[in-house]
């Protein structure tokens, strides 16, 4: 039953209830996968496949199987890797960026528009990765602890200010998005038939009770933290 | 808590004080829990592995595997179990030989290693190389690790032994009947081996020693002979001429003997203030070169002033050169402004001049001779008295053996470092006629085009692994001595093989130290001069040349006027070609040796590969643009297809192709590169002729990319090359000079290294510093090669140097002057070439200024590239050098990009242990691998490389000045590249010691000419070039 007043109009219209809503929702997630979407799957993992055996080459063969020579040293690698992120941006700017400027429409985009964000970023260090002469030691870009005399990276460095960005973007990507999740998984917890279900769904909702008091501090952490701190 | 008479208590056997409770009450850990604590004793009570052993052992076991996984791989080394007393590992032991093949001729340093040659560099004890080096003599080193070696003798297709074929080649030579023996060889420079080929042709009766060279001056010898009765080529000293006239000798690349003239004409290209203060001739403070030739060869880079003309041309220019200085030649001699003031200037420097030609037409020659002896150079630049032996061939008897080969009047023939069926233009009749000498025996070292034709092949060690001795000069001798024991045992010294069929068993070594004893040392001793490598004697013991009957010797007149008649007959029309030499494969006996095939030309800098030179206008004409192959006719034959290069520079109407390429039989590394051009030369009035008429180039639509390593022919208005010319540094030593400026925030100009943000690196020790002088470098290429042995620095085929990925870390970069200016960029306006910005300084004009500049690492002190590292893999050291190390590096190659001289290296692919670079011999076989410099590591797929300032040599010097409780001296520490090089350009040093050359050149010689590339960039380089300074007006 949907709560109705003469102040605002109706949520949800067209002869649907709201717990039709949460039916429609999770639909996708408990009933058996649809042919469209096998099929969409399929195309997929065969790209990927694709996209790893050229990584694969790349590591195998050396930074030499791509066009790049004494002169230019980056060009598709970091061309595409700026595309990504750029990509990432635009989950962003949906969730955080449209927020603040209070554009309620983006609600029904901004799931999608995140989880493609977290994706795209990791596309992006894939080509940090990819790039490298030596990418198996790829963690010495990182500020990690070590017994080389306890050797640090070079903060001087852009690609070092890199590693920072991107992991930061990345992290509090993953964040946005987990956070804007735990109703949802709660709400699958609680229409969950299998013990699997339930105890997957129910460690990723994080406890979630649906109380007022939760969903206050639910907003608070959201807008304060997420969105005022973080974005910027 | 107060007080209270509460009672608390756990349970209710605490309440009721059971004694169970109270027997455990003082334990801290109650005993209701299963821990066993097991005693030895009691280990019947244990129930087997409980759940902390169970831990423990998974945790062990874990351990022990992942140990055990990861295992160091196991390597072998096994010490001696008697050491060679002078070997000690670690340290280099070092041996004086001699570099020769045919008729070069370098005096060199052998560095061996544990054993094996590793690196050459120049005999500074020298007085003929005086310590430099070619690019072919750096890079002979790996040839000695070529594996297409034979390592045997072989009788046709199967191996034989010594013995075997010792037998049997003596019976042959006894059962000719007194057939003709022909022994045909290049230039014999060493009096022992033909002494040994004496002793021969005493010993077998009808013997003959003919020797050709492939890149012949029989012509200057006959005119010699005609001119001044002695058939031998003299000795030049270009030290002491003011004004050079050369016409189409690449004296400074190629002819007869370039190192020993890149030395003399160094001498008078250095300046400094101290020059000019004890100048007594201002206008010659420089000596003024002029060079008259076809294609842009490398002396005429160098040249003050450049005329280009067509080949048959030059016997005319010759004769208006003498008819300004002496006159009376009634020729049609050509108008040119550069020749009368050639003439001008060699009027009034009498004596202290040189003309010379590389052409081999005796009357060219003979004319050349008459202004020499009109200028009163003969008997100071020009000494008959103390001739070269460094080219002693004949093309007549050279084409007569053919003839005889032919006709079959010869029984047997020996070859001896000669090819001549793949180097001499009647090379394939000469192979195919070979079937009807009963016995040809071949010295080559390999299976090559003329020995896989020989009935026998009986291997000549390499020069590294040989006795021997040379006489570049009469009275100059020097010595060879083996630097390791023979890598093939089945194998002999050439000389010996010769004494053994001669039936002297005597081995070659003391042969030679009997010679010495008693011909040439006249007293001397044998240890010194060994030590030494050179050594200098009056008098001569060069045998003559076996039996000099020539009996066909074409007739010369010397007289003048014959001359200038067949001289103004020669002129063609129509398309001409030029053949010429490149620096790097010269004649092409070293075409398997990859580092020379990736050599990049000093002036096309094009590698793997020859092409056909074609002009400027030419290309425009007929539409022809770089790489498109031409198919080359001959007389209306095709002769072989080839890719074309717009080459500024080229006269006009006329196309140069060069010799030493489209070898068959060289090896896996020289076979199939580029085109055999001897046939195409031409043989008439005794000499070979290397330019011939009749040439047509007809397109065939196809494209052959050419390997350049630099195709960006222009600087483009930046300051990288500054230079003057003499009058203007006469006035002022900064002439020349651009000093950038950078603007501040308030408005006011300063020179870039007033404006930084970063604090110096502190130096307190040394402070290594290089000096390249800009008018000594000649563009060789030794310093190139020399880094390539000396840092273990991979060659990487044509195919990736087409990618842009050559792996050199000091390339010499060739700009050409364009005749666009500022001025005449405002003018052109909507010219066609001209978009309104800087295009129009990319096109050279057509007979360019040619500067050539080394560009190695700068060891910015304000290094872009240090900054910008993710993991730290390059940083700067407390002497100035910018460090690179391998093994931090993870290949981002941020490096490299952030570089503005773009000299870092990245190894894209694994270089080592990789077929697909089979071309790399010293890193993909066994006997290659034997060249590598152990004293520098062997880099890796995916890491960043550059020039480390030699970093090795700069280490190792100091700690032989430390043992020795002293501290290093100026010029005790070099890098490979400034001892390589023939001419001293490149200066290396502490400049914090005020004794060192560098700091004398940049505090007071040549300070004001001193400048950094690229200053406007605030990089602070730890190199300095000096301007160029040409000796023309403005």
């Amino acid at each position: 039953m949907q709560v109705t007043s003469p102040v605002r109009p109706a949520l949800v219209t067209s002869g649907k209830t709201v717990s039709d809503i949460t039916h429609d929702i999770c639909k996708p997630i408990e009933a058996p996968p649809t042919r469209s979407w096998l099929i969409a799957f399929g195309i997929s993992v065969l790209v990927f496949i694709y996209g790893a055996y050229c990584l694969w080459y790349t590591w195998y063969e050396g930074i030499g199987v791509w066009g790049l020579n004494k002169t230019v040293g980056w060009a598709w690698d970091i061309t595409n890797f700026v595309w990504w992120i750029g990509i990432g941006h635009a989950g962003t700017l949906i969730s955080a960026i449209l927020l603040l400027f209070r554009q309620k429409w983006r609600t029904s985009i901004n799931r999608a528009a995140e989880a493609m964000t977290i994706f795209a970023v990791m596309c992006a260090a894939v080509f940090i990765l990819a790039h490298m002469g030596r990418p198996w030691m790829a963690h010495w870009a990182l500020p990690l602890p070590n017994s080389y005399g306890s050797l640090w990276v070079n903060f001087n460095s852009p690609l070092v200010w890199d590693v920072f960005a991107i992991s930061t973007y990345f992290t509090v990507s993953l964040v946005f998005w987990y956070l804007g999740l735990i109703p949802d998984f709660a709400t699958i917890r609680e229409r969950a038939t299998t013990k699997i279900r339930r105890a997957v769904y129910g460690a990723l909702s994080f406890g979630w009770d649906g109380s007022a008091k939760t969903w206050q501090r639910y907003e608070a952490v959201c807008l304060h933290h997420l969105y005022f701190q973080f974005t910027p | 808590m107060k007080d209270t008479t509460k009672k608390y208590w756990k349970g209710l056997e605490e309440l009721n004080n059971e004694p169970e409770f109270l027997k455990q009450a003082q334990n801290e850990f109650p005993d209701y829990l299963p821990i066993k604590e097991s005693s030895g004793k009691d280990t019947s009570e244990s129930s087997g592995t409980d759940r902390r052993d169970f831990l423990k052992l998974l945790g062990f076991g874990v351990a022990a595997a992942s140990l055990a996984a990861c295992e160091a791989p196991v390597k072998k080394v096994i010490p001696y179990v008697n050491k060679p007393e002078e070997i000690d590992p670690g340290n280099a032991v070092w041996y004086a030989s001699t570099y020769m093949d045919g008729g070069e001729y370098c005096s060199v340093l052998v560095k061996t290693r544990e054993g094996r040659p590793i690196k050459i560099e120049g005999n500074r004890l020298s007085k003929v190389t005086w310590g430099g080096t070619s690019a072919r003599a750096q890079a002979s080193v790996l040839s000695l690790y070529d594996s297409a070696r034979l390592t045997s003798f072989y009788a046709g297709k199967s191996a034989k032994s010594k013995a075997e074929a010792d037998k049997e080649i003596i019976a042959k030579l006894n059962n000719l009947n007194g057939g003709a023996i022909r022994i045909v060889s290049s230039t014999i420079m060493s009096p022992t081996t033909k002494k040994a080929i004496a002793e021969f042709a005493a010993k077998y009766s009808n013997t003959e020693h003919i020797q050709y060279d492939a890149n012949s001056v029989s012509g200057l010898i006959k005119a010699n002979k005609a001119s001044f009765g002695k058939a031998v080529v003299p000795s030049y000293d270009f030290s002491k001429a003011k004004v050079i006239v050369s016409f189409g000798a690449d004296f400074l690349g190629t002819w007869i003997s370039p190192v020993e003239y890149a030395a003399q004409y160094a001498k008078n290209k250095k300046l400094g203030e101290s020059i000019k203060k004890n100048s007594t001739d201002n206008e010659f403070l420089l000596a003024r070169h002029y060079q008259v030739e076809t294609n842009l060869s490398l002396t005429g880079c160098n040249a003050d002033f450049r005329l280009p003309i067509k080949p048959s041309e030059e016997g005319l220019y010759v004769a208006a050169l003498y008819n300004e200085i002496v006159g009376g030649l009634s020729v049609n001699a050509p108008k040119s402004e550069i020749l009368s003031k050639a003439a001008e200037d060699l009027k009034n420097s009498k004596g202290k001049s040189l003309v010379v030609s590389g052409s081999n037409d005796v009357n060219v020659q003979i004319l050349v001779n008459e202004i020499n002896k009109a200028l009163g150079n003969i008997g100071t630049t020009i000494d008959l008295e103390t001739p070269s032996y460094q080219r002693q061939g004949d093309d007549e008897r050279m084409a007569g053996f053919i003839e005889d080969v032919k006709a079959g009047k010869v029984a047997a023939v020996i070859f001896y470092n000669a090819n001549p069926v793949y180097d001499h233009p009647m090379g394939k009749e000469l192979g195919e006629a070979l079937s009807k000498v009963s016995l040809s025996i071949s010295f080559s070292d390999r299976m090559d085009e003329t020995s896989s034709k020989c009935a026998y092949v009986c291997p000549d060690f390499h020069y590294l692994e040989a006795w021997n001795d040379a006489e570049p000069k009469k009275g100059y001798y020097s010595l060879v001595q083996p630097t390791i024991s023979p890598l093939f045992k089945d194998t002999r010294s050439a000389q010996e093989s010769l004494l053994v069929w001669t039936g002297n068993n005597t081995d070659y070594y003391t042969y030679l130290t009997n010679n010495w004893k008693q011909n040439i040392l006249n007293g001397g001793d044998w240890n010194q001069a060994l030590h030494d490598g050179v050594y200098q004697s009056s008098g001569s013991t060069q045998v003559a040349i076996v039996s000099e009957t020539a009996a066909t010797e074409t007739a010369v007149s010397t007289d003048l006027n014959s001359i200038a008649s067949a001289i103004a007959s020669a002129k063609s029309s129509g398309l001409e070609l030029k053949v010429y030499e490149k620096i790097g494969l010269g004649s092409g006996s070293q075409a398997n040796n990859p580092w020379l095939q990736e050599l990049p030309d000093p002036i096309s800098k094009a590698t793997w590969g020859n092409y056909v030179a074609v002009s400027v206008s030419y290309a425009k004409d007929k539409g022809l643009k770089s790489g498109d192959v031409v198919s080359v006719t001959v007389d209306g034959k095709e002769a072989f297809k080839l890719p074309v290069l717009v080459q500024p520079g080229q006269a006009k109407d006329t196309v140069s192709i060069a010799i030493g390429y489209g070898r068959t039989n060289a090896g896996k590394a020289g076979d199939k590169i580029g085109q055999n051009v001897y046939p195409l030369l031409a043989y008439s009035n005794g000499t070979l002729k290397y330019n011939r008429g009749g040439v047509d180039l007809k397109p065939t639509g196809d494209f052959e990319e050419i390997a350049q390593t630099q195709t960006h022919q222009t600087i483009m208005g930046r300051a990288i090359i500054q230079d003057a010319t003499l009058p203007e540094y006469i006035t002022d030593s900064a002439a020349g000079r651009f000093y950038p400026k950078v603007t501040t925030a308030d408005g006011k100009k300063v020179a870039p290294k007033d404006v930084t943000v970063w604090w110096e690196h502190e130096k307190p020790n040394h402070l290594w510093t290089m000096v390249i002088d800009l008018n000594s470098c000649i563009g060789c290429g030794s310093c190139t090669i020399s880094c390539q042995a000396e840092n273990n620095i991979p060659v990487v085929g044509k195919k990736e140097v087409i990618n842009r990925r050559e792996m050199h870390w000091l390339r010499i970069d060739r700009y050409y002057s364009t005749a666009e200016t500022w001025s005449t960029k405002k003018e052109h306006g909507k010219d066609k070439y001209f978009k309104g910005d800087a295009t129009a300084w990319e096109y050279p004009e057509e007979n360019p200024e040619v500067t050539f500049q080394p560009m190695l690492c700068q060891q910015c002190n304000h290094a872009p590239c240090e900054t910008v590292c993710p993991v730290a893999a390059t940083t700067h050291s407390s002497e100035g050098l910018n460090q690179m190390a391998y093994n931090r590096c993870i290949g981002t190659r941020y490096c490299a990009n952030n570089c503005p001289y773009k000299v870092r290296r990245f190894n894209w692919f694994k270089y080592f242990d990789n077929d697909k670079f089979f071309m790399n011999t010293s890193m993909n076989t066994q006997l290659g691998r034997m060249v590598l410099n152990p004293d520098v590591t062997v880099r890796s797929r995916g890491v960043m490389e550059k020039c480390t300032f030699c970093v090795q040599r700069i280490q190792e010097g100091k700690l032989t000045a430390k043992k020795e409780n002293r501290r290093p001296v100026d010029g005790e520490i070099l890098t490979a590249c400034a001892s390589a090089c023939p001419t001293n350009a490149i200066m290396f040093g502490d400049i914090n010691d005020a004794s060192s050359q560098v700091w004398n050149q940049l505090s007071e010689e040549n300070k004001k000419r001193a400048y950094t590339v690229l200053e406007e960039v605030n990089t602070r380089p730890n190199i300095a070039y000096l301007t160029r300074i040409r000796n023309k007006q403005a």
